[in-house]
């Protein structure tokens, strides 16, 4: 920041100049007073001045008729002398009077001896005594004198007032030359101020402008200037005929990155994901962040489909160089959506919807580029209509359970149930679990989803206690819960909540989960178990099948999972897999259960075989809440 | 004619005594009024006498011969040139010399107005001189002594320079003290009796002869006294006659009963005062009074006409007659100092 941007130099320069016009304006008006006074005194002296002249002339004709009577004594003679008599008291009287105090102390002084004179000439003009008009001419004479000299000390006061009036305003107009000169500075310095100030100003707006239309953490175009862009790239493509292309790249998996790193190296991810993306591309194209890990890339003139699929290739290529984020190697991914105009759309938010629809369709098919077409749109559409209803649907409890109840393979006591949600769609009627579930994965709405259901278990399960039945349930649970250390705690608070003893909810979660990041999943489990929730291992055969994990986590069931159980009677291989995994079970202390059993032999099967716990559409496919106790009332009856 | 100026300047060592000028000593300068009369002279001894005893400083005493106040003004620019640590000026024409005497202020040099007082618009600061207005009293009261009680008639007042401030004063001075104690005695005048001695002359016979039963012709210059006495011995006249001054003529008529009193202004001490400052200014810097120095001034009768006679036979009995006078002032000057305003 520069010298006259700074705060302290604005206020500096404005007090200064404040002070500086205030001075100069005191300047000025000291200067006219000071005019005015030293008018008013040389008026003054003036004035006494021509006073002072009169009373000389007065004198002067006096004795000049006097002179004239002393050569010839005529009425000619007398008369002048006999006007002139007393004619100058009057102006000595005013002076006497109203004259400064030096004019006080000579009138004063001569007023005696010019009364005296009158005498004299009076007694000259009644008689004819010369030595009288003698007598006469010598008091003129002083008079005169001292007169001239009181003229003479006037004029040499006033030119030493008027030199002493012009030093003072010698340096009146020497502050006021100052003064004029710092104003002139301050003038300067406020002025740089002012420019400084709109410099300034005008940074914060570029810099506003800026950020208006870029993304913060990458730098890259945000949606307000890809909309603009794309806006004036379509005119300009209808309007030459050229093709413009855009494209929707979306990373795959990003939010596990987040999740297991964190924040900021999810963000370092996205920082080199837009270089590369802007390395990919012409400076002519246009890259942007739309959101999260979205990114758009706008392609003027890019001529063809297969140009702008290999423009997409080439991103891919970028984005699949291995990536170090503080000493960890990743390799990322991405999923591109080409959109065309004006093949495609004239719009750009169309535009923008069909590069959106054709990225999902890439990450559905996994083929990396998806070129949109019509057919896309309708199943690009529901995905995108799914997502928003779905999290609609749990914020408004639209989601419901049904229970599948376990019994015991030996007795066939009724030992539990799992809970399985179901949507009760406004239109679509019942949507089935493997519809919205990978929806709800995908989208990051699995884990709401899961304490949704397990808050609804819980509650229902305290419904049964408090009915006089003691109904453990299984939840399962979303791989992303194991990577989020505050899950125990959600679950503590759900089960404090209800008042229910933790044994009685029964967590089933994946090997998938675990193997994503094990060592957050260990410290989450151990986190479930030390509340006392049971720990399942659910479809356990058709994963990783980790016996080392069996051995590490702390969980309480093996749950066998159905494509081995349902067919164990007439598959060999399915029978021995069944055999050997409830061996397994059993040595590690796990309680093993069958899901999937729908036939008698097929329990009486894993009954021989030791398994622990059945469950299935043999014993009873998934019930309503209120259809359990009645179920639950008919079983204990057949079993009494 | 400059070279014809009279020059009473003598160039004093102080100490030595000798007649050498030194450029290197500092140098003072007086210029005075009239310098062939006696009350120039006295100035210049006196002048003499102050820077003497400073020492170490040389000192130019210069004047016009007669009553011209011209010569003045160019005899002081002239030593301008030379005495630049400081000039006294007893000048006949105080508003002709004022710009010369700025001139010289602008200079740096330092001037004093001694006897007549300087207008104020010359802006010299301080002032060696005597009351006028007293000494006219005085000339009053030895008058008023020598007529009767409650007399009345007329007293004639003549004036050799009105106009000129000091003797405007003296003549304020007689006429104020007749008033204030003698009501009945009617002052005349002051009328111009002229400064040359011959219209002086003239001026005081139309005067004594328009007034002949007047009581007393007073004037306030020196001639006026001289003429007068001349006047009465020559007309064996009564009426009384006072003076201003201690020109010889002057004293002699006191002597002889045609004055009844003179009135010396001490010029000698003035000149001493004007001289011992300005030489401790040249000498040591030190600064000038601002004000009224105002000396003291002396009434000559035949009662002290003896003593006054034999300090006038030569300038060792001056000097000795105004040792302890100068002795006084130089002690303690601050004491002498009344404000510049008040000067009369």
């Amino acid at each position: 920041m520069r010298l006259w941007e700074g705060r302290a130099t604005a206020r500096v320069a404005t007090a200064g100049l404040t002070l500086g016009l205030l001075a100069l304006a005191g300047l000025a008006l000291w200067s006219s007073v000071s005019a005015q006074t030293t008018t008013a005194h040389v008026r003054e002296l003036n004035d006494a001045s021509e006073r002072w002249s009169r009373v000389l002339e007065h004198i002067d004709i006096a004795d000049n008729a006097l002179r004239d009577l002393q050569v010839a004594r005529t009425t000619q003679t007398i008369e002048p002398l006999q006007n002139s008599v007393g004619a100058a008291r009057g102006e000595l009287e005013w002076l006497r009077a109203h004259g400064q105090a030096d004019d006080v102390a000579v009138a004063t002084r001569l007023l005696p001896l010019y009364d005296q004179t009158t005498d004299i000439l009076r007694k000259v003009v009644a008689g004819g005594d010369p030595l009288q008009a003698d007598q006469a001419s010598l008091a003129h004479s002083s008079l005169r004198r001292q007169i001239s000299s009181t003229i003479g000390a006037k004029r040499l006061d006033t030119t030493e007032y008027l030199r002493v009036a012009d030093e003072k305003n010698s340096r009146l107009r020497l502050a006021q030359i100052i003064a004029f000169v710092l104003d002139a500075f301050l003038v300067g310095l406020f002025g740089m101020v002012l420019l400084g100030a709109r410099r300034k100003i005008l940074r914060q707006a570029a810099k506003n402008e800026h950020e208006a239309h870029h993304d913060a953490l990458t730098g890259l175009a945000n949606r307000t200037l890809l909309a603009r862009r794309m806006e004036t790239a379509v005119t300009k493509a209808h309007r030459k005929h050229e093709e413009l292309a855009l494209l929707i790249v979306d990373l795959d998996r990003f939010k596990e990155v987040n999740d297991s790193l964190g924040h900021h190296s999810g963000d370092l991810l996205l920082r080199q994901v837009a270089n590369r993306l802007s390395w990919a591309v012409r400076d002519t194209d246009l890259v942007a962040r739309l959101g999260g890990d979205e990114f758009a890339v706008l392609l003027p003139g890019v001529g063809s489909a297969a140009n702008a699929r290999m423009v997409a290739e080439k991103i891919l290529g970028a984005l699949a160089m291995p990536v170090t984020l503080e000493g960890l190697e990743l390799e990322i991914a991405g999923s591109v959506g080409v959109a065309l105009c004006p093949s495609d759309s004239m719009d750009g938010h169309e535009l923008l919807r069909h590069a959106d629809i054709a990225m999902y369709a890439a990450k559905r098919e996994k083929s990396g580029v998806a070129v949109y077409d019509a057919r896309l749109h309708e199943r690009g559409a529901s995905q995108l209509t799914a997502v928003t209803e779905l999290r609609h649907a749990i914020d408004r409890g639209e989601l419901f359970l049904h229970y599948q109840p376990k019994a015991l393979a030996d007795t066939g006591a009724v030992c539990g149930v799992e809970a399985l949600a179901r949507w009760q769609h406004p239109t679509r009627g019942l949507v089935r679990p493997d519809e919205f579930i990978p929806v709800a994965e995908e989208n990051g709405l699995i884990e709401p989803l899961t304490r949704y259901v397990i808050d609804a278990a819980l509650r229902q399960c305290r419904a049964w206690r408090d009915a006089g039945w003691e109904v453990p349930v299984s939840v399962n649970v979303g791989a992303a819960c194991l990577l989020h250390a505050e899950f125990p705690g959600d679950v503590a608070d759900l089960i404090k909540r209800h008042g229910l003893p933790a044994r009685l909810l029964t967590l089933e979660i994946t090997e998938s989960a675990i193997i994503s990041d094990p060592d957050r999943a260990v410290d989450v489990l151990r986190g479930l178990t030390e509340l006392g929730v049971r720990l399942s291992i659910d479809d356990f055969g058709t994963g990783y099948s980790s016996i080392s994990y069996l051995r590490s986590m702390r969980v309480h069931e093996m749950k066998l999972d159905r494509s081995f159980v349902t067919h164990m009677c007439t598959d060999a291989g399915d029978s021995a897999i069944v055999h050997a995994l409830v061996a397994l079970a059993r040595n590690f202390g796990l309680q093993a259960v069958a899901e999937g059993v729908e036939d008698q032999d097929t329990w009486t099967a894993l009954a021989e075989a030791g398994c622990d716990v059945v469950q299935g559409y043999f014993l009873s496919e998934p019930l309503p809440a209120e259809e359990v106790v009645a179920w639950l009332g008919d079983r204990a009856a057949a079993h009494a | 004619m400059r070279a014809a100026a009279l020059v009473l300047g003598l160039l004093v060592l102080s100490g030595c005594g000798g007649a050498a000028r030194s450029d290197a000593l500092p140098h003072v300068g007086f210029v005075v009024k009239h310098s062939g009369s006696s009350f120039a002279q006295e100035m210049t001894s006196g002048f003499h006498e102050g820077v003497r005893r400073i020492g170490g400083v040389s000192a130019t005493v210069t004047g016009p011969p007669g009553q011209d106040g011209h010569k003045e003004v160019e005899l002081f620019a002239d030593l301008t040139l030379a005495a630049k640590d400081g000039i006294a000026v007893a000048t006949s024409e105080p508003a002709l010399m004022a710009p010369s005497i700025g001139d010289a202020l602008s200079q740096h040099i330092a001037v004093v107005g001694v006897d007549m007082r300087l207008s104020a618009s010359s802006g010299v600061k301080l002032h060696i001189g005597n009351d006028n207005y007293e000494l006219g009293e005085k000339l009053a009261d030895e008058l008023m002594r020598r007529l009767p009680p409650n007399a009345t008639g007329t007293v004639v007042l003549g004036n050799t320079a009105p106009g000129l401030a000091g003797f405007d004063d003296r003549a304020d001075g007689i006429r104020g003290r007749f008033a204030e104690k003698s009501p009945g005695v009617l002052v005349l005048g002051p009328f111009d009796t002229q400064r040359d001695e011959e219209a002086n002359l003239d001026a005081w016979r139309r005067l004594v002869a328009a007034n002949p039963d007047a009581l007393a012709f007073v004037g306030t210059g020196d001639c006026d006294g001289v003429n007068l006495a001349a006047m009465r011995t020559e007309k064996s006249a009564r009426w009384l006659v006072g003076g201003f001054g201690v020109d010889p003529r002057t004293l002699q008529a006191v002597r002889d009963g045609a004055m009844v009193a003179t009135v010396s202004p001490e010029h000698y001490l003035k000149g001493a005062v004007a001289g011992w400052l300005l030489a401790r200014h040249a000498r040591s810097g030190a600064p000038l009074p601002e004000g009224w120095i105002e000396t003291p001034s002396l009434t000559v009768t035949t009662a002290n006409l003896g003593q006054i006679l034999h300090r006038q036979e030569s300038e060792e009995a001056r000097r000795d007659y105004f040792q302890p006078l100068i002795d006084s002032f130089v002690e303690d000057p601050a004491s002498w100092v009344r404000p510049l305003e008040q000067a009369r």
